[in-house]
Order: C-alpha cells, then structure tokens, then sequence
C-alpha cells in the first residue's frame, strides 16, 4: 500500500483506486505500519453551521494529534486544509466559519513547520453536488468549480421577518395524513436527511431572529405529534410562534398569522410545496406576501435555502443578542483548547462522553436497521442480508431484534448497530444470527460494549447458553478475533461457530466510560 | 441497444470496476468489484462519459448492467 488515507467522508473517488487504503468514517484507532505515505483528510460537511464547524474542527485536531503520536517520526506526511463551506454566511459579519478554518489550517502549518516531511496541501476547490452529499456523504463533486470572482453575498434591502411554512413535502417528505407519523420522510438517507437539512437551516434562521410559522392543511393534532414525538425532527414546537394547521384558505390563515405577531403582511416568506397555494397567496394579497417557487427535487433544498437567504434574510450585522452567543461560542472554543491533549486513544474515547441506547427493534427503527444489514460491510459477523418484512417475520416468531443508537458531545450519530437473537423453545439457548456496527461507528469500541451490553440482557433473561458465528468475506476481516475477545470458545467440528456459557461466567463487566442511557 | 454507447458504457465499467469482461447479466448481486463505493465511482464515471446526470432514485435502481443501459439510453 502506497498511500494510507484518515478521513471522516466519502472520497474514494479522488484517490488512485490500486494505491490507496481509507481509514473507516473518523475512525483512528489503526495506524497501518506499511503504508509509504499517510494523508490526513477531514471534511466539514457541506451543511455546518457555525457553532458545530468548530466542534468539529477541535475534533479534528485532537484526533490528529493521536495519530502523530503513532506514526514513526520519518514517515511522509500529508495534512489537507479544510474546505469552506461554500454558502455565504446568513449574517454576513458572521466570520466564524473562516475563523474555524482558518485556525484549523494555521494548527496543520505548525504541525508541518514542527515535524520533518510533513507537507500541508489544499482542500479541492470542486464545488458541492449535493445530490452526492445527501446520497453517499461525498462532501465534493469531481466537477470543477466555475471560475467565478468571488461576488459579496447579496443583503437584502429590507429584511423580512417570518418564514410561514408548510409541511407536508416541505418540511419532510410525503403527506403525513396518508404516509403517517412513522411514514413520512425524514432524518435517515435521502430524501429524509434532504429535509433535515432543511429543517437544520430553518432553526439557524430563528436563532438569527427569524420568526417560524405553520400554515398547513392537515388535522391539527396530527403535526404537532410530529414536532413534539417524532424522533428525526429538528424544528420543534419552541421553534414555532405561530400555527394555522387547518382546512381553511391558506390566504385567510397568513392574515391571521400576520395579525397574531403583530407584523405587516410584506414581512411573510410562504413557503410551500404546491404551486395552487402559491398563486392563491400571491394573488389574494397581489404580490405583498414573497412566495417564492419550491424546488422540484429534495436535493436542490439547499439552492433553494440559499435563494431563501439571499432574497429575504441575510443581514449585515449581528444584533445584541446575538453578540452574547458569539460570546458563548467563544468561551466554548477556550475549553475546547484547554481540553486538547490526550496522552492515549483511550482518554480520548473516555473524553468523547459517549452515550449509547440500546432498544428493541421499532417501527421507526426497523427501516434503518434493515439497511444497515445490506450496507455494512466491514464490522459484521456474518453479513446476513436482511429487508424489513424479514425482520418483521422474524420478530413474529418471537424472537429479538435490537438497535443501537450512539451519541457522543460532538453529536448524534443515530442508528449504527443492529442484531438479532433468536432462540431456543426452552428460551435458554441464544443465538446471535447477526450483529453488526456500522463502519461511522468504529474505532471507538463501541462493538465491544454493544455486544457485552446484548449479553447482559440475554443472561437476565435467563438464557444460558449463546452460540455465535463468524463468516469470513472479503471484507469482514475487522471482526474476526471479536467473539474469542468477549469470551466466546470456537466449536470443535467448525471454526466459525463460537459458544459462549453464561451460566459459568461471571458478571460482565462494561467499561463505565460509555454510559447507557433507557428509551425516553 | 444503441450501437454507439456499447463500447464506451463497457469501457467504463471495466476501468471502473477493474475488470476484464462485462458479461451481459454483470450485476451488483454477482460481482464483487462493485461494491457501494465503486458504485458511487460508476455513476460519477458514467455522467463524466456521457455527459449527464442521474436522479438519486435512478441511482439507487441502478443495480445491473440491464438498468443502466436502459436508464442511460433513456437520457441520451
């Protein structure tokens, strides 16, 4: 191997496919020992918002310091400069984000003036697709960015005041009256994380002072269950100072809306998916309310969100308030600093403050654990393909499927493990036909404390045995010594399958670094 | 099939995936060159030759070389 890439996105596209070897999503726990040359290449999703790039960004680096401490002092070394994200700032004296950058750059430049053969290389300057980014987690396209000068970002003349949203097909996908609560689109692949990020870019909004409304045609009590239940949503019920979930004439619901918050009816932005509400709000008030056009696909949410800002709500300045959280982000960026220097992988894991829930399989769940059976390919024991109506029968038949969700400091990582036991007649013979983490998860032995954690449960419910199995593929080699590491003895007639006696063992202990936290 | 596009769609996957042959039933099922990544290099492979651009669902459907033929036929 040529080259050894640590990375946190998807950039195989950009490497010699022979030469290279990727490390997993923000994975740092292996240092590959035969690699010529190692490339350090962290990206800020297209999407950040200020406050969270520098999060990241103080990741980023604590992370690269433990990988400098274990790479031989000789070996050739590349640091790729972050990328900025490309949109213009919703305010434009907002300078956070090129800060973020810029220091995280100036950290690579010491780092590279500090150590031999150390060289700092610029992020690529392709543009965005974000048809890419919400697909695959490819955070650039391999299409060159046009050659255009850098434009300042347009202000509008007058601000408006109150983004008046619709929901279904505008704030997630699908039409909650017909998909249903746990039907409807949103978080998880696309189309549903298209609207998360739309949901995302709306709460910045409030937070610079924006006023959010609803105005949809549904039953009342049906959106806001959503904004007050539903596990993937970001705007909530806080988020919003006024309602108008009705059947009535979106036109009189605006007047009323206007009249609540006591602003003039040239301070609305309607957004809406359906052109017929569109027009009947344009017309009704000829043309005082913005109503501006909805994009056809989800992923041009983003042009669209921009369009949003430039037309209506990019403002020069940060008002008072405002202030007083770049104050905030300011003293948060000072710990940061302080907290910086780990002396082992394990400090740092234990710094993460890793919070994991593991539940049983659900209907929200149950789509994404089913994907994760036919994506994951590294971190799974025997790479059984699963779609949701198998899981569904195998649930029926009494036995158990269970998720797991991973949070951490820096942020939700939602679902990435999933297994499913089956089980004896008696209920005292387990057996785990799959487990697996997803390849966002790894490095942090997280499978370890999963896996210990389904144990637990299997012996409180009275199982006493627990047999297991190891199938090699091509790609599953990260497992292979997993189940000898918990315990589990290989089988005399076959080397995959493995048995483990809880009867005979003691209490299984978790590493209390990882807290456990229940469902609600 | 359009005579024309053959030889370049072939092209591309063979440079892609890193094979010698494309048979005419190669599918994601039977292959294992062409894994969730290559794909990603596939698609991305394909629109540079082609010059155009796919939808995500077309994308996700693109599972066989049936598929993609017929889907790219469709956009030429």
């Amino acid at each position: 191997m040529k080259l050894f890439v640590f990375r946190n996105a998807t950039l195989e596209p950009f490497f010699p496919r022979e030469e290279t070897e990727f490390s997993g999503y923000g994975d740092i726990s292996r240092v590959p020992e035969n690699a010529e040359k190692i490339c350090w290449f962290y990206t800020l999703p297209p999407d950040v918002s200020p406050q969270e790039a520098q999060k990241l960004a103080a990741d980023f680096l604590q992370k690269l310091d433990l990988v400098l401490t274990r790479i031989p002092g000789g070996k050739s070394l590349e640091l790729t400069r972050l990328a900025l994200p490309q949109s213009a700032p919703l305010v434009s004296a907002d300078t956070r984000l090129r800060d973020t950058v810029d220091a995280y750059d100036a950290a690579l430049e010491k780092i590279a003036r500090e150590r031999e053969n150390t060289q700092v290389l610029d992020a690529p300057t392709a543009c965005v697709d974000w048809r890419m980014w919400f697909l695959a987690q490819m955070p650039f396209s391999s299409a060159k960015k046009s050659q255009e000068a850098d434009v300042p970002a347009p202000v509008p003349a007058v601000r408006k005041k109150c983004l008046v949203l619709d929901c279904d097909d505008t704030l997630w996908g699908g039409t909650l009256g017909e998909d249903g609560f746990s039907g409807i689109k949103i978080g998880g692949d696309f189309p549903g994380n298209a609207f998360t990020f739309f949901q995302k870019k709306c709460v910045e909004l409030a937070e610079s002072g924006i006023i959010l409304a609803v105005c949809s045609k549904n039953n009342e009590g049906d959106v806001r269950e959503v904004f007050e239940k539903h596990p993937a949503m970001i705007l909530r019920r806080e988020h919003i100072s006024a309602w108008r979930v009705n059947w009535r004439d979106k036109a009189e619901n605006l007047r009323e809306i206007a009249a609540e918050l006591n602003i003039g009816l040239d301070s609305l932005v309607f957004v809406d998916n359906e052109a017929r509400e569109r027009e009947r709000v344009a017309s009704a008030f000829e043309g005082i309310v913005a109503t501006p056009e909805f994009p056809r696909r989800a992923y041009e949410l983003p042009a669209f969100f921009e369009k949003l800002v430039d037309e209506f709500f990019r403002c020069e300045k940060l008002t008072a308030e405002d202030l007083s959280k770049t104050q905030q982000y300011r003293d948060a960026a000072a710990r940061n600093e302080a907290a910086r220097n780990f002396s082992s992988l394990e400090d740092y894991i234990a710094s993460l403050e890793i919070r994991l829930l593991v539940a049983p399989a659900d209907d929200f769940s149950l789509p994404r654990l089913a994907q994760l059976t036919q994506k994951t390919n590294q971190f799974n024991l025997t790479t059984r393909r699963r779609t949701e109506t198998e899981l569904r029968d195998f649930l029926a038949c009494g036995n158990v499927v269970f998720s797991l969700s991973v949070a951490d400091k820096i942020g939700d990582l939602g679902i990435v493990g999933e297994s499913e036991i089956s089980f004896s007649a008696d209920k005292k013979i387990a057996r785990i036909e799959n487990f697996m983490l997803s390849c966002r998860a790894l490095g942090r032995g997280i499978e370890t404390v999963f896996a210990q954690k389904i144990l637990c449960i299997l012996r409180e419910r009275g199982v006493e045995t627990v047999f297991a199995e190891y199938l090699p593929t091509a790609k599953n080699a990260p497992c292979k010594d997993f189940l000898s590491s918990l315990g589990f003895v290989s089988g005399e007639n076959s080397s995959s399958s493995f048995r483990l006696n809880l009867r005979e063992r003691d209490a299984i202990k978790i590493d209390p670094i990882y807290q456990f936290v229940s469902d609600e | 099939m359009n005579n024309d596009i053959s030889p370049r769609l072939e092209n591309v996957f063979k440079t892609t995936l890193g094979i010698d042959a494309v048979p005419a039933g190669l599918s994601q099922k039977n292959c294992e060159a062409w894994d969730s990544v290559n794909h990603l290099n596939l698609i991305l492979a394909l629109e540079a030759e082609f010059g155009v651009a796919f939808e995500p669902e077309e994308i996700a459907a693109m599972q066989d070389l049936e598929t993609v033929k017929k889907q790219l036929a469709a956009k030429l």
